[in-house]
């Protein structure tokens, strides 16, 4: 029987990358994780990581900042975004890309310039480390909130909010009871892109706050420079935790929309 | 009557809140503009107008270095994950549902993983192989980083798309592969084309990824400048570089506007009479 | 039209990484093409800043080989710290031929058989391959490296101690400033470190094994305290003084790990931040006041602040002691032994060294007559001064009257306790200081413990805060969801019914 290719079999290449370079690294870790210095199998580094309040303090102070730079990126972006996609305040994309500009350039630089402004203003790492980095935080993933956002309410059906108004709802009915609901993809999409980086990411919390706000990542950081089993471990357990968070939010997406969750906006 | 000024009011405010936050965003990238125009060490000592900065940047083959690494790397990268995620996501579409789903839960891995988890992880399968770090490393890395997001970026472009043209076009004589370059690739193009953009976004920006995977002399501009941090809070000249960028992005910005303003110019002409609504 | 231009661009790229490997073999086709691979730290070794200026010693360097005849290509790479480095090296990631790593890092990359061995007389400590280090290196150093037994694995390249710089100026309330005095005093000790009275103005360094020093020192101070009045009085020798500060402020003990991890939270308390490199800015900017830092560092801050704010900044060694430190060249396993032991006698050449001490700030291994000339340029004071003497240092290596003002190993300098003692410490003052020891996997394990534990961020009183709200809300949020739906079966229910 002639071999017949099949359109699905160009996503081989595809397949073979992920398996290679993104599972089996996993399983790797997985491995690393669950093994003492010697390449036993021991549960040894699962022992250290609840044995040792620190390890979980710092992972629930990862959570607290990732959850409020979150909010924070919401409560600052919703607005902005609404505003954008309105024809009333903006008629052309332009400044839409400036807030997505500062993306460009490298965060590196920008985080240290922000460390100078900051101290500047007098609200240095030096004196208010966690407040410098929800600042830094902010300022970095803020674009990222306001892309979903627009995305989504651009393409938002108009005309039911000018029916909910034509039934007699007053704006703040509208706004809560038809504008959230139809934004709320892009509210979950925003709360992934933010939420998730932030409980990982280190560098921003570790120049803004002085070296004295150490997240979750800058400890898988450090522990791997000396101990890739506590360090696997650590790292396994970022995964999960983002694994279970993602699969949340999956739920809800599917519990009451009917629209096929299939872009990244 | 008052409603029109109300209307005016609730302008004024809105678009002073937008300039608002992006004045917030914008403050330290303006601040760093500033002081490009000056030699001193440290920001804030404005040491008279200068545009020494701007010599030193572009005679500084350090950075320069960097520069064309990290361009070169968030290219080659943007290329190959954009190939390997576009096919994935034109594959994937034609599968099965549980191979669908299957493919759908490796992509969301790269993505909601954490690039420390994902760099390390590389790191130790590289060494776990015996491997050495070079230039191909650092691609691997900033491929892994990126090919989910031109897969997700192709897919909605797929699923938008009328599935019968291609049945269409292979009842009206055309090859399979003819079908996929001249109906189905076109249709897509938007999505490859933004799924790249991000890529190289993404690739340009990378800090962790590329510390890790790296071969020891391969600087890009952001290991470079925390490596570089030593000598000044911000090397004097990468401020020069910051202006720079900001410069070409407004430029491209501007360019892609413009040309935008001439195609929908094109499109009220070629629909004279049909109102659109835009 | 689009497909072209994706292939011309893959092309491009694929031509362009192309082009190093193509440049390579033209080279060796050439002539006898060898590779020097270096990997230093980052900002150690000179490089001209303006047109004008001699070239870096890299480049003299691949001149001088070029003008024998040998083409050399050199591969500089340079690196933060040294468990960094150790990382590299230990993950095979990167092949070098000279390294420059500190003592203990040195002690412990020669104990795990990573390094290769010099050709080195231990009678005459010279090595025969690098004659201008075993002429022209200070013999007290030399002897130093020889008591941590590195010898026959490292040649010295730069040295230093780990103090304090700080900024004692202050108003005088005239409009100018003037120095405060009891600053000055209180900087003599580290405890000026957890003084409340700097709250939020003091920096110490991000590294552990520093870090952990500067504890040991606080926690010890009695024991120090004891152990140098019996110096004083003589009822110990100087080696026994030595031997019982080295064993004090290399310990390991758990007990004793415990006690520097509780100074060492209190002393978070107190900073303003950790730092790597940016430390000896901040305090030129004034977003601290005092920095734990390197002599070289040190240097480097207080000229910065001299010539661009005009602000005099201070260095001290504290009474209590400090940590005095090495940074030596080593060849890793591996390594083109001829081609290394030619750079290093190059480098070694005093006119060089004073090029690059000149540059980096801090003070070379190398002595002779070309240092001694600079040091005197630097530092003769045109009235007044204090008088040290430099000869434990120079001793062996000088070839003009020592009984000449202008090239004797008396300085008289007005930069006592700035930059001179950056550059220069007293005997005394090296006499008090400690050279670190590589600890074991065990130990280091724990105090990477003790180090995670304090970099750790704690809760405060607003995440608490946070908790709790959220908690609340989303309890609330369930019990609301819970409700609406039981309401909504009742309504559906009820329609039902009336059907």
């Amino acid at each position: 029987m002639k071999f017949r290719f099949q359109r699905k079999y160009l996503a081989l290449p595809y397949l073979a990358f992920l398996l290679l370079f993104v599972v089996l690294p996993i399983i790797l870790i997985v491995y690393y994780a669950f093994s003492d210095s010697t390449g036993r199998l021991s549960i040894w580094p699962l022992q250290n990581f609840f044995s040792d309040t620190d390890k979980l303090e710092v992972l629930v102070i990862s959570l607290i900042f990732g959850f409020i730079n979150t909010v924070l990126c919401l409560l600052i972006g919703y607005p902005v975004s609404m505003l954008l996609a309105n024809k009333k305040y903006n008629k052309n994309i332009v400044l839409v890309m400036l807030f997505i500009m500062p993306m460009w350039i490298n965060f590196v630089i920008r985080t240290w310039a922000t460390r100078d402004l900051l101290a500047w203003m007098n609200l240095s790492g030096g004196k208010y480390p966690e407040l410098a980095t929800i600042i830094g935080l902010v300022y970095n993933y803020l674009p990222f909130a306001i892309m979903p956002l627009y995305t989504t309410m651009l393409k938002m059906d108009k005309s039911q909010i000018e029916a909910a108004s034509d039934l007699g709802a007053n704006p703040v009915q509208v706004f809560f009871k038809v504008i959230i609901p139809m934004t709320k993809p892009g509210v979950l999409s925003a709360t992934t892109m933010v939420f998730m980086p932030t409980i990982s990411s280190y560098v921003i919390a570790d120049i803004l706050g002085e070296g004295k706000v150490t997240l979750f990542g800058k400890y898988i950081e450090l522990y791997y420079k000396s101990d890739w089993n506590n360090g696997s471990f650590l790292a396994l357990i970022m995964l999960v935790l983002i694994g279970v968070t993602s699969l949340v939010s999956r739920k809800f997406t599917r519990e009451d929309n009917t629209q096929v969750r299939s872009s990244i906006w | 009557m008052v409603k029109k000024h109300r209307g005016l009011a609730q302008i004024i405010i809105g678009r002073a809140f937008i300039l608002f936050v992006l004045l917030l965003m914008y403050a330290p990238i303006i601040v760093l503009m500033i002081f490009s125009f000056t030699e001193s060490t440290n920001v804030g000592t404005w040491e008279g107008f200068s545009l020494q900065l701007y010599v030193d940047l572009f005679k500084n083959k350090e950075i320069m270095q960097a520069l064309f690494n990290t361009l070169m790397v968030a290219l080659t990268s943007g290329v190959v994950a954009t190939i390997l995620g576009t096919l994935g996501a034109i594959g994937t579409f034609y599968m099965s549902r549980k191979g669908k789903k299957i493919m759908e839960g490796m992509t969301q891995i790269p993505i909601i993983n954490a690039e420390v988890v994902i760099a390390i992880s590389l790191a130790v399968l590289i060494v776990a192989v015996g491997a050495k770090f070079n230039f191909l490393t650092l691609l691997l890395g900033h491929v892994v980083l990126t090919v989910a997001f031109v897969y997700l970026s192709v897919k909605p472009k797929l699923m938008q798309m009328d599935p019968s043209i291609y049945e269409a076009a292979l009842d009206l004589g055309a090859t399979p592969s003819h079908a996929m370059r001249r109906v189905i690739f076109p249709e897509i193009l938007p999505g490859i084309i933004s799924g790249f953009m991000l890529s190289v976004t993404l690739s340009l920006d990378d800090y962790i990824i590329t510390a890790f995977l790296r071969d020891n002399s391969f600087e890009t501009i952001s290991t470079y400048v925390q490596g570089v941090i030593a000598k000044s809070s911000i090397p004097p000249a990468l401020r020069a570089l910051t202006t720079v960028i900001f410069l070409i992005a407004l430029l491209v910005l501007f360019v892609n506007n413009w040309k935008q303003k001439q195609e929908e110019k094109m499109k009220v002409f070629h629909t004279k009479g049909k109102v659109t609504n835009q | 039209m689009k497909k072209i231009l994706t292939i011309g661009l893959l092309a491009l790229l694929v031509g362009v990484n192309a082009l190093p490997a193509s440049a390579a073999l033209q080279a060796s086709a050439a002539g006898e093409v060898k590779t020097l691979r270096i990997y230093n730290w980052s900002d150690y070794i000179y490089e001209p800043e303006e047109e004008d200026e001699a070239p870096s010693i890299i480049d003299q360097f691949i001149a001088k080989k070029r003008a024998e005849g040998v083409t050399v290509e050199v591969v500089y790479d340079t690196y933060a710290t040294n468990e960094d480095m150790y990382n590299i090296m230990k993950l095979g990631k990167a092949s070098y031929d000279l390294i420059a790593p500190s003592d203990y890092m040195i002690q412990k990359m020669a104990a795990e058989n990573m390094l290769e061995e010099f050709d080195y007389d231990p009678l005459t400590q010279t090595y025969p391959d690098i004659p201008n280090y075993s002429t022209y290196a200070s013999p007290y150093l030399k002897d130093v490296y020889d008591d941590i037994n590195v010898s026959q694995y490292a040649v010295g390249y730069m040295w230093g101690t780990l103090g304090i710089v700080y900024n004692p100026n202050i108003d005088d309330g005239l409009g100018g400033t003037t120095t405060d005095d009891q600053m000055l005093e209180d900087l003599k000790s580290w405890a000026a470190l957890w003084d409340p009275k700097y709250k939020g103005k003091v920096s110490i360094k991000d590294s552990m094994r520093d870090t952990y020093l500067i504890g040991l020192i606080h926690v010890h101070t009695e024991e120090i305290e004891n152990l140098q009045a019996q110096y004083a009085a003589e009822t110990i020798s100087k080696e026994q003084f030595k031997a019982g500060m080295a064993t004090l402020l290399n310990d390991t003990s758990p007990e004793t790990i415990e006690k520097v991890s509780i100074a060492l939270k209190e002393l978070k308390e107190n900073i303003y931040g950790l730092e790597v490199d940016s430390g000896k800015n901040d305090i030129v900017t004034g977003k601290i006041m005092m920095n734990t830092a390197w002599s070289g560092d040190a240097v480097y801050a207080m000229d910065i602040a001299e010539e661009e704010e005009g602000v005099e900044l201070y260095y001290s060694i504290p009474e209590e002691g400090a940590n005095i430190w090495f940074d030596g060249w080593v060849m890793p396993k591996g390594a083109d032994k001829e081609l290394a032991a030619e750079f290093l006698d190059f480098v070694s050449n005093p006119e060089i060294a004073a090029l690059n001490m000149n540059y980096i700030g801090y003070t070379s291994f190398i002595a002779g007559q070309d240092i001694l000339s600079l040091v005197h340029d630097w530092y003769d004071a045109e009235d007044g001064g204090v008088t040290v003497d430099l000869s434990y240092f120079f001793a062996g290596t000088i070839t003009e009257d020592p009984l000449d003002p202008l090239t004797s190993p008396l300085i008289t300098t007005d930069l006592i306790g700035r930059q001179f003692t950056a550059q220069y410490p007293t005997e005394d003052e090296i006499t008090r200081c400690v050279i670190m020891q590589n600890f074991d996997q065990e130990t280091n394990n724990q105090i990477v413990e003790m180090w995670a534990d304090f970099k750790a961020s704690r809760m405060s009183t607003w995440m608490i805060v946070v908790i709790v709200v959220l908690g609340v809300g989303l309890g609330a949020l369930v019990a609301f969801q819970i409700v609406r739906r039981q309401k909504s079966q009742r309504h559906a229910r009820k329609r039902v019914a009336h059907k």
